[in-house]
C-alpha cells in the first residue's frame, strides 16, 4: 500500500497544475472582459501573453514539490534574459516594433512612405525591418524601431481614408459566418464608409489552428476614423466570443 | 505537374435521376447514362473546361483535377472520368440573395444596369460573398489533403475567391462574360481593380477585352484566350439522322432553316431574329427559325424563372410578328442532335445584344455554315464581314433581315462564308486553346509537358 507521503507529490503536482488550467480559465475571460471595446488582435495577443506567463508560474509551483530549486531556475532565467537583453537589444527592439505595427498598421505592403527623408514603395515587412524600393530601383532597409520613433509620410493614395483592421480567429470556427456576420455588423456602421469600397474581408494566412485575416474598410471622414475603428471592433469582438462559444457547444 | 483546383459556378453535370445516388462513398457518373440519370449543364464555360481539363489529364499535362461547382441537388463529390466534382450547396435564402447580386453583375458588364447597379451594402452582397466563402473554404479543405498546385477560377461569379484563398498559391482568373468597362461606375471599377488583384494573371476572352482591361487599369499580368471547342466531339450526322430531325421538329423539304443556339435569355436577343423573320418571310415565305436552348442552370435551379418568363415574351413576339408558324421553339437539344442541328440549318445567327463570346458560332463553323453574328459579341473579334461572316448591328433588325435574306438567297456566298468560316474556326479548336492555356499554367504553376498536338 503505498505512503501517503509517496503520493503527496503527485496529488500537489496534479492539484498546482489544475489550479493552474483554472486560473488560465478566469483571466481568459477578465482579459476578455477589459479588451471588450478594444482591438480583438491586441486580446488574443495578451492573452497568449498571460497564459504562457500563469502557466510558466504554476509549473514552477509544481516541481518545487518535487524538489527542485525554482530560486536557481528563476536566477538562471534572468541571468540569460539579461544577456539577450543586452546582445540583442537592437535586434529586440525592431522584433518588437514589429509586433506592435501589427496590431496598429500605418501602412501596408505596396504604400508609398517617407520616413527618415527616405521615400520608397514598402515591399517587404520582416521582424528587423521594413524594405522600401525607390523609384530608382534601389532596395532600403528601415529598422523596425525607427517607425515606433519616426513620423511617417504615407503618401499612398486615400491611405488616409483606409481602415485596416487584422483579425485571428480559431479555425473551430465557420468562417462563412464569421465573415456573413463581419459584414453585416459592416453595413449596419454604413454611415462611416465611402459606399464606394465595399468591405473586404482577406486571408492572409493560416494553420492548424488559427486563420489571419485582415478586414479592409474605406472611411469617408478623417475625423471619424477613430471612432470607426473603435465601434467596428467592438462588434467584431463580439462576433468572436459568440462563434467561438458556438463552437465549443457543436459536437 | 500535380493537381489542379478549378471553381466555375455552373456544375459540369445536373442530376436528373436523384435514385441513382448511392449512400457511401463517391459516385461514379461515369457508370450512370447520360440524358437518363444526368445531363451535361448548357452553357459556354463547363462545354469549354471540360474537354480542356480531360485533354490535360490525358496528355499528363495535369496530374489529376478537382473542380468545385455550385450544384444544390447533386452529391457533394463524384467523379466522372478522371475528374473529381465537388458540389456546394446553400440555403435556398441564401442562393436567392446570391442569385440577385449575380445577375446585377451580369447585367452590369452587359450594359444593362442603368439606373440600379448592384449594391455593396446588403444582404444580398453579403450572400454572394458567403458563397465565394464556402467555395474558397471547400478549396482550402481539399488543398490541405491534395497540395494543389494552383487554383484555376472561372468568371464574374467567383471573383472575390482571389481574396480568400491561400496567398502563396499562384491564382490564375479567366473572366468569361463581356468586359466593357468604359460606362462602369466608379465604384465597380475601383472593386473590380481589387479583387482582380488577388489573382497571378487573369485571362480574358478577346483581343478587344484585353484591351478593356488595360484601360480600366489594370497593371498585372494578362492575357486573352478565345474560347476553344473540341471538334472531334462534333460528329457529321447521317442524311437520315438530318430527315430524322427535320421531321421531328416540323420542318418540310425544302424549307430554309434558320439556327440559333442560345439560352433563353433577353441577352441573347432571340427577339430580334424572330422581328426580322417578318421580312424574311415576305421574300423566302418557306423559311423556318429554330430556336435551341432552354433556361440558364441558374435560371433552371436556383429559382430564378427568367428563361420560363423569356419564352412567353418570344411566343408573343412571335404571334405579333406574324410568323408564329415559321419559328420553331426547340428547347434543350442533347449533344448528338444539336450537332444534327447544325449540319440541317441553311445559316446560323448569334443574335445577342451582349455576348462573352460566342462558341456557338465557332460550332456552325465546324459544319461549314454561314453564320450572321451580332457586332457586340466576343466572337466578333475573328470575324472579317463578307469573307467569313457577316456582321450586323444587332439593334438594327432590318440590317439583320437583309443580311439573312442575302445568305439565303446566295448559295455561292453561302459556301464561301462557310469555307472560309471552318479556316477560322481552328484558331478556338482546343489544341490551340491547350496550347495556350498550357503556356501560361506552366508560366506560374511550375513544370509542365507540353501537349503534343
Amino acid at each position: 500500500m503505498l505512503q501517503f507521503e509517496s503520493i503527496y507529490p503527485i496529488i500537489y503536482v496534479a492539484v498546482t497544475l489544475a489550479l493552474t488550467y483554472i486560473a488560465t480559465r478566469i483571466v481568459t475571460l477578465f482579459i476578455r472582459g477589459i479588451f471588450r471595446s478594444g482591438i480583438p488582435i491586441i486580446a488574443v495577443h495578451v492573452e497568449k501573453v498571460v497564459i504562457v506567463a500563469i502557466w510558466v508560474i504554476g509549473v514552477l509551483i509544481a516541481v518545487q514539490t518535487v524538489g527542485v530549486r525554482i530560486d536557481l531556475i528563476l536566477l538562471l532565467f534572468a541571468l540569460v534574459g539579461f544577456a539577450a537583453i543586452i546582445a540583442f537589444r537592437d535586434v529586440m527592439q525592431n522584433i518588437a516594433a514589429r509586433y506592435f505595427s501589427e496590431l496598429y498598421v500605418p501602412f501596408k505592403l505596396g504604400d508609398e512612405i517617407t520616413v527618415l527623408n527616405y521615400t520608397g514603395k514598402v515591399i517587404g515587412v520582416n521582424p528587423t525591418c521594413t524594405i522600401l524600393l525607390t523609384k530608382e530601383e534601389n532596395i532600403i532597409s528601415i529598422p523596425n524601431q525607427i517607425f515606433m520613433k519616426e513620423p511617417i509620410i504615407n503618401s499612398t493614395q486615400a491611405a488616409w481614408k483606409e481602415l485596416i483592421i487584422p483579425i485571428i480567429v480559431p479555425t473551430t470556427i465557420d468562417l462563412a459566418e464569421f465573415e456573413e456576420n463581419v459584414l453585416k455588423a459592416c453595413n449596419k456602421l454604413k454611415m462611416y464608409w465611402d459606399e464606394n469600397f465595399p468591405p473586404l474581408l482577406t486571408t492572409k494566412r493560416r494553420d492548424e489552428k488559427e486563420i489571419h485575416l485582415e478586414l479592409r474598410l474605406m472611411v469617408n471622414t478623417a475625423e471619424k476614423k477613430e471612432i470607426a475603428a473603435s465601434e467596428i471592433n467592438r462588434r467584431i469582438f463580439e462576433i468572436q466570443q459568440r462563434l467561438k462559444s458556438k463552437a465549443r457547444q457543436t459536437p | 505537374m500535380g493537381i489542379l483546383c478549378v471553381a466555375s459556378q455552373t456544375p459540369l453535370l445536373q442530376l436528373i435521376n436523384p435514385n441513382v445516388v448511392g449512400n457511401v462513398g463517391v459516385t461514379d457518373f461515369s457508370t450512370l447514362t447520360e440524358g437518363v440519370d444526368y445531363r451535361f449543364s448548357p452553357g459556354g464555360v463547363s462545354r469549354m473546361l471540360y474537354p480542356l481539363l480531360k485533354r490535360m489529364i490525358q496528355n499528363g499535362i495535369v496530374d489529376g483535377v478537382e473542380w468545385i461547382s455550385l450544384n444544390p441537388n447533386a452529391p457533394s463529390r463524384v467523379s466522372f472520368e478522371g475528374l473529381y466534382l465537388n458540389h456546394v450547396s446553400l440555403p435556398s435564402e441564401k442562393l436567392k440573395g446570391y442569385g440577385a447580386v449575380k445577375e446585377g453583375i451580369w447585367r452590369l458588364f452587359h450594359g444593362l444596369w442603368k439606373p440600379e447597379i448592384p449594391e455593396f451594402w446588403c444582404d444580398e452582397y453579403i450572400d454572394y460573398m458567403f458563397l465565394n466563402r464556402r467555395f474558397s473554404e471547400l478549396a482550402y479543405a481539399l488543398h490541405r489533403q491534395l497540395d494543389f498546385d494552383g487554383f484555376y477560377i472561372h468568371d464574374f461569379q467567383l471573383l472575390p475567391m482571389g481574396s480568400m484563398l491561400p496567398k502563396a498559391e499562384p491564382k490564375i482568373f479567366r473572366w468569361h462574360i463581356p468586359f466593357r468597362t468604359h460606362d462602369l461606375p466608379r465604384s465597380w471599377q475601383q472593386a473590380l481593380l481589387k479583387y482582380l488583384s488577388y489573382y497571378d494573371v487573369v485571362i480574358v476572352s478577346s483581343r478587344t477585352y484585353l484591351h478593356e482591361l488595360r484601360r480600366l487599369g489594370y497593371e498585372g499580368d494578362a492575357f486573352h484566350i478565345y474560347p476553344y471547342i473540341d471538334p472531334s466531339q462534333y460528329r457529321q450526322p447521317t442524311p437520315r439522322e438530318i430527315q430524322d430531325l427535320r421531321e421531328h421538329l416540323g420542318i418540310s423539304e425544302g424549307d430554309k432553316v434558320l439556327l440559333t443556339v442560345a439560352r433563353l435569355d433577353p441577352m441573347k436577343a432571340q427577339d430580334k431574329v424572330i422581328s426580322a423573320l417578318k421580312r424574311v418571310v415576305t421574300k423566302i415565305p418557306n423559311t423556318k427559325l429554330v430556336l435551341v436552348g432552354d433556361g440558364s442552370f441558374s435560371s433552371s435551379k436556383l429559382g430564378l424563372s427568367k428563361g420560363e418568363r423569356w419564352l412567353q415574351h418570344l411566343r408573343e413576339v412571335a404571334e405579333s410578328k406574324g410568323v408564329k408558324k415559321n419559328v420553331i421553339f426547340a428547347g434543350y437539344l442533347p449533344e448528338k442532335d444539336l450537332g444534327t442541328a447544325y449540319a440541317m440549318c441553311d445559316a446560323f445567327i448569334l443574335p445577342s445584344i451582349r455576348e462573352g463570346f460566342g462558341l456557338v458560332v465557332v460550332e456552325a463553323w465546324l459544319y461549314k455554315k454561314p453564320v450572321i453574328v451580332s457586332s457586340y459579341a466576343g466572337v466578333a473579334d475573328l470575324i472579317e464581314d463578307g469573307v467569313n461572316g457577316l456582321l450586323f448591328d444587332p439593334k438594327n433588325t432590318n440590317q439583320l433581315a437583309f443580311k439573312i435574306i442575302r445568305v439565303l438567297s446566295d448559295e455561292d456566298l453561302a459556301e464561301k462564308l462557310g469555307k472560309e468560316g471552318f479556316k477560322t474556326s481552328t484558331l478556338c479548336h482546343i489544341d490551340e486553346g491547350i496550347k495556350k492555356e498550357a503556356e501560361i499554367l506552366s508560366k506560374y504553376l511550375g513544370g509542365v509537358r507540353y501537349a503534343t498536338v
